[in-house]
């Protein structure tokens, strides 16, 4: 059963054995998991319902009502640019469907730098089966591959680098291009088209545009949970709601997770916090071909290539180097590319359909943190504080040149990085001036659709604030299943190893009746 | 001063210069008031009905954003074809206050401030020929500190929701979505 705000009419009080925060990665495999085990199961998510015949492909629609803060969430400084989705199926209803794992080296950094011993490839080899297989992973098809990512691929193949095509959760795609903003063809299976209508199907109560505001522990290990029904045009309260669980699984973000629990007074005795955040930011590139070279790269999967020859991963530190990846889907943000204005920037954008968009993802260490405040409506305000490291910041300027350098090699004439202070570039001779470059707010835009950690998994309350079967070290009966459990960025794409990490404890909590 | 001109942020005493009279400036904005504000003349036609901007913010949001996508040029059509700034006001969310308060604060310096701080003009920005505005922004986007923050989300402000706009399409050979539907917020009439 799916209950949305709209159809609430009184103030709710409810009671189950399992109450779900959040309906995305995390949140949807938890919900099936619970329900399948046959325990009374609500599932609380404070976006919307949409469904496919609602997405109207319009970023300037699409994102207001999909994603956190309408997409306008960033770091306290402004640097980079926070994505989240907000609705029925989270992340997972706006994502580019790209299906990676848990690199094996994150494990071993974990095992090693966190002493994760439970976290092992053969620990999650029948999670990542189960995943697969409820939402289709396959390689993508050649037919939905645009230019736009074909050409890292041949270039790559001719140059003799690494490079490759995604695997992904899609099935029947056609190649609209409109993955960030909803698939309005029901062809990326996202929780929203698997595990949520199972759950539902099984007995789950699924409420949307509910908001949690806080946990309240009661006697013998349960707890009330407080929460919002809420007006779905403008978020505002509309009636208050009640949920006594005996068990809580959150998995309402890495950004709000913590916060709920920070409003619940639930933090006592977990320093760890909202600490030890990753973004995994990313920085836009284009580059200008000739007409005749048409990239299109608003049609086919958007994000479906890319080239990983520049990947430095190891046990020391988990992810790290860069990679590039295709980009596409989105001509209000991609028309952002350059520093210009005025009659040269319109000249730029006649270029749109031979342009090619990428994107340099450059993975992080853990440094950010967050705190929270609460306006008068109860909505959280979340400050997330975090300042890239030189290190970071020297792979960051690496990766932008290389980056630039492949794509001069592919072909391009010119290209424009998503900064405020770069000049176009119209040959490889050029880009030391990417030495450089301030990285500083304002003066760039970097992208993040990966946070990570504020919540990771830690062998103690010292260290971290999960244990390694995701419960709180501080509480029983409370659980975290997305990707703030992460102890550091833990792959390319997120969408995967938050199922699979939550597939794995959800599944044992679920056997164990 | 151009497009391609790299930041002069080598020229470290320009910038923390340039940084200090817009942070300045910025933060003596509010106390311009609105009654400073409302001395501001709207002379380009008639005001369409705002949502959040008032309407002399809305005619500052005018000038840059036909500073930033001019009509002509490349392609013929502009911001003021579209009434860029109505349509950014339309997509303005009251409920993010943050953001709302930042797009008031940055109209406010760019009408009030940047004429005299990046051009030594005492004209309000509205009041400027287009040539002049495009100096400016550009002169703020080069500035580095608030000035370049402002400018950038001027300038992002503009462009998504330009480009976004159907209009513009033909325009950059962009066939658009595959299905015409409204915004299914709107749908739902609330």
């Amino acid at each position: 059963m799916i209950i949305q705000g709209q159809e609430i009419f009184s103030p709710v009080k409810l009671k189950t054995h399992t109450l779900v925060i959040g309906s995305g990665s995390g949140g949807g495999v938890a919900a099936y998991h619970m329900a399948s085990a046959g325990l009374d199961t609500v599932v609380l998510e404070e976006g919307g319902y949409f469904q496919a015949r609602d997405f109207n492909q319009r970023e300037e629609d699409m994102m207001s009502v999909l994603y956190r803060s309408g997409g306008n969430q960033t770091t306290a400084d402004g640097l980079i640019t926070v994505f989240q989705g907000s609705a029925f199926g989270g992340s997972t209803l706006v994502n580019t469907a790209d299906a990676t794992p848990i690199e094996p080296e994150v494990l071993h950094h974990w095992q090693r730098q966190y002493g994760l011993d439970q976290l092992t490839e053969e620990a999650l080899a029948a999670s990542y089966e189960r995943v697969y297989t409820m939402t289709n992973v396959h390689r993508l098809e050649d037919r939905i591959l645009n230019r736009n990512n074909l050409i890292l691929v041949e270039t790559a193949k001719r140059l003799g680098y690494k490079a490759g095509v995604f695997n992904s959760n899609r099935k029947g795609c056609i190649g609209s291009g409109y993955c960030f903003t909803g698939c309005a063809y029901d062809a990326k299976q996202g929780t929203n088209l698997t595990y949520l209508p199972k759950a539902s199907a099984l007995g789950a109560r699924i409420y949307t545009d509910v908001r949690v505001d806080r946990i309240e522990p009661l006697s013998g290990g349960r707890y009330r949970v407080h929460a919002s029904v809420l007006e779905r045009f403008n978020r505002a309260v509309r009636l208050p709601m009640t949920v006594e669980a005996e068990r809580i699984i959150m998995a309402a973000g890495t950004v709000h997770t913590p916060a709920i629990l920070k409003r619940s007074g639930l933090d006592r005795g977990l320093p760890q916090l909202g600490r030890n955040l990753s973004l995994q930011p990313q920085m836009v590139m284009s580059a200008s071909f000739d007409k005749s070279e048409a990239m299109t790269s608003w049609r086919g999967a958007p994000q479906s290539a890319y080239v990983n020859e520049w990947d430095d991963n190891r046990p020391e530190w988990g992810l790290g180097g860069f990679r590039m990846e295709g980009a596409g889907g989105l001509v209000g943000l991609l028309a952002q590319s350059s520093k210009a204005i005025g009659h040269e920037h319109k000249r730029i954008m006649q270029e749109y359909p031979n342009t090619a968009y990428t994107a340099i993802l450059v993975p992080d260490h853990p440094t950010g943190t967050m705190s929270w405040d609460w306006d008068d409506n109860g909505r959280v305000k979340p400050r997330i504080d975090y300042t890239p490291t030189a290190e970071w910041k020297q792979r960051l300027i690496n990766g932008m040149k290389q980056s630039a350098k492949f794509m001069f090699e592919a072909g391009a004439r010119r290209v424009d990085f998503n900064t405020a202070v770069l000049p176009s570039f119209t040959n490889p001779d050029q880009l030391s001036k990417i030495d450089d470059l301030p990285i500083e707010p304002g003066l760039m835009n970097l992208v993040s659709a990966h946070p990570q950690g504020s919540c990771r998994v830690g062998l103690n309350a010292d260290v971290g604030v999960v244990d390694q079967n995701l419960k709180l070290h501080n509480l029983d009966n409370i659980y975290i299943v997305d990707g703030s459990v992460m102890p550091t960025t833990a792959s390319t794409h997120t969408m995967i190893p938050i199922m699979v990490m939550s597939d794995r404890i959800m599944h044992k909590l679920a056997n164990e009746g | 001063m151009d497009n391609n001109n790299p930041l002069p942020s080598t020229t470290r005493r320009l910038f923390l210069q340039r940084s200090l009279i817009a942070m300045a400036a910025v933060a003596a904005t509010p106390v311009l008031g609105s009654q400073a504000l409302t001395s501001t003349a709207v002379t380009s036609g008639q005001t369409p009905t705002l949502k959040i901007l008032s309407s002399e913010e809305y005619r500052t949001l005018a000038a840059v954003t036909d500073a930033i996508i001019p009509q002509s040029g490349a392609f013929p059509i502009g911001a003021l074809d579209i009434d860029l700034a109505a349509r950014i006001d339309h997509h303005l969310k009251a409920e993010l206050t943050d953001v709302v308060a930042g797009v008031s604060g940055a109209l406010m310096f760019i009408e009030n401030k940047a004429p005299e701080a990046f051009a030594g003009k005492t004209a309000r920005f509205s009041d400027l020929e287009t040539s002049e505005r495009e100096s400016i922004l550009l002169a703020m986007r080069d500035a580095g500190g608030v000035p370049t923050i402002i400018f950038s989300a001027m300038r992002g402000l503009s462009i998504f929701y330009f480009y976004t706009h159907e209009d513009a399409w033909p325009h950059i050979g962009y066939d658009g979505p595959l299905v015409k539907r409204p915004n299914p917020v709107q749908q739902m009439g609330v």
